[in-house]
């Protein structure tokens, strides 16, 4: 099945295309697994992204992502829409990943202090995307999962909630603690009051 | 007493979602005001954090590569019935109960002296008088009959020791649920 037009799933309604595709997985039918995979690879790779902020280690994980599903197929219930369950395995890995790879100490604490002088407003997009992506990478692990999940993969708190096995109160909170955090640890870089529009520069995202 | 909204409803604040109760707070109260107005500040910025689009071709270039990596590691769950990994199940119940439980039920012959050295783990080379050989049978013999006529298990240590990692963590939760209901032989 093709995502849609901006290549991602926007809700974890109940498909029916994934539910036959799960079922054949079950039965053996190895090749419906390409069927789960193109719909969600995008989102599976962008989740990654998010988390290493390289296209290297984000396909190898997405690559990883799938495989550790398909082994697990055989075991899933459908008590959860299999997004959720997909994204569990993913934000899992990724997690795993960066333990293996980076230092807590290179993470921002709750109380981040305002970092270097103020760039200029001529500072080009791409710089600030890439500041951004930083200062979401180094976010606590729980905020940034969450601000990730629901800021770029389009989740609702619930689903959200579901994904991390938390409760709906404290995703937001989370979220909120995210958003201050990525607050200070931008306002040393990113142009005071500077908003720009959601989905100008999206490419494919929500 | 002044008391601040809590960081979920500030939450909703910045969403939009709030109560007429929390707007009428955050209108009155600048604390909040600021803190909502950062958090707006932040969620705008997190919009220009875009991901680098791969090329558009790369998208097939990684179904290959995942559907290349199932055919060289298959799921572990299709590879073997699942009566299989049942009497394989069994068989490891069997095997902790004769070393939790078993000792004093059952004769254990004396010890051959052990080779100088011995890896961590490797598999044993079979022992047709390892007295646990018949509780095992007891144990995977019934369930094997009863999935299938074809004897795809019948030799128990093959079964246990060819177990996958992905059954080796369904055997382990089946051993637990019968620890836990404290089965016995």
């Amino acid at each position: 099945m093709a995502n849609d037009e901006a290549g991602r799933v926007s809700r974890f309604r109940p498909r029916e295309e994934d539910r036959l595709a799960i079922e054949a997985c079950q039965r053996g039918e190895r090749e419906a697994f390409d069927v789960l995979v193109e719909r969600y690879q995008r989102d599976v790779y962008r989740l990654c992204y998010r988390y290493v902020n390289n296209h290297h280690d984000a396909s190898d994980l997405a690559q990883d992502v799938f495989l550790k599903a398909y082994r697990a197929i055989g075991r899933f219930r459908g008590d959860s829409a299999f997004p959720t369950w997909l994204y569990r395995i993913a934000v899992n890995t990724c997690l795993n990943f960066r333990a293996s790879r980076h230092r807590p100490s290179e993470e921002l604490k709750d109380d981040v202090v305002d970092a270097g002088p103020r760039v200029d407003d001529r500072m080009e997009d791409d710089e600030l995307s890439q500041q951004v992506r930083e200062a979401v990478s180094r976010l606590p692990e729980k905020q940034r999962a969450t601000l990730i999940l629901k800021v770029y993969n389009d989740l609702t708190h619930e689903e959200v909630a579901a994904i991390l096995g938390s409760t709906v109160g404290t995703v937001k909170a989370n979220l909120f603690h995210a958003l201050g955090n990525l607050r200070k640890a931008m306002a040393g870089t990113a142009p005071a009051g500077r908003r720009l529009a959601p989905d100008a520069k999206k490419t494919g995202e929500s | 007493m002044w008391t601040h909204l809590s960081d979920d409803v500030l939450m909703d604040m910045v969403e939009g979602a709030a109560g007429d109760k929390a707007e009428r707070h955050v209108a009155a109260c600048a604390s909040c005001r600021a803190r909502v107005d950062e958090a707006r500040t932040a969620l705008g910025w997190t919009a220009a954090a875009t991901v680098p689009e791969p090329i558009p071709s790369y998208w097939d270039v990684m179904r290959r590569r995942v559907a290349q990596s199932l055919v060289e590691a298959p799921a572990a769950w299709s590879r073997r019935p699942l009566w299989a990994a049942a009497a394989a199940a069994a068989a490891g119940a069997a095997l902790i109960a004769v070393v939790v439980i078993g000792p004093g039920k059952a004769p254990v012959p004396p010890r051959a002296t052990p080779a100088a050295s011995l890896p961590a783990w490797s598999p044993l080379p079979p022992n047709d008088e390892d007295p646990a050989l018949p509780i095992l049978e007891l144990v995977v013999a019934p369930t094997v009959a009863a999935a299938t006529p074809a004897a795809f298990c019948s030799d128990v240590s093959e079964c246990v020791g060819g177990l996958s990692d992905e059954e080796s963590g369904e055997l382990a939760d089946a051993l637990r649920a019968q620890l836990a209901a404290g089965r016995t032989l």
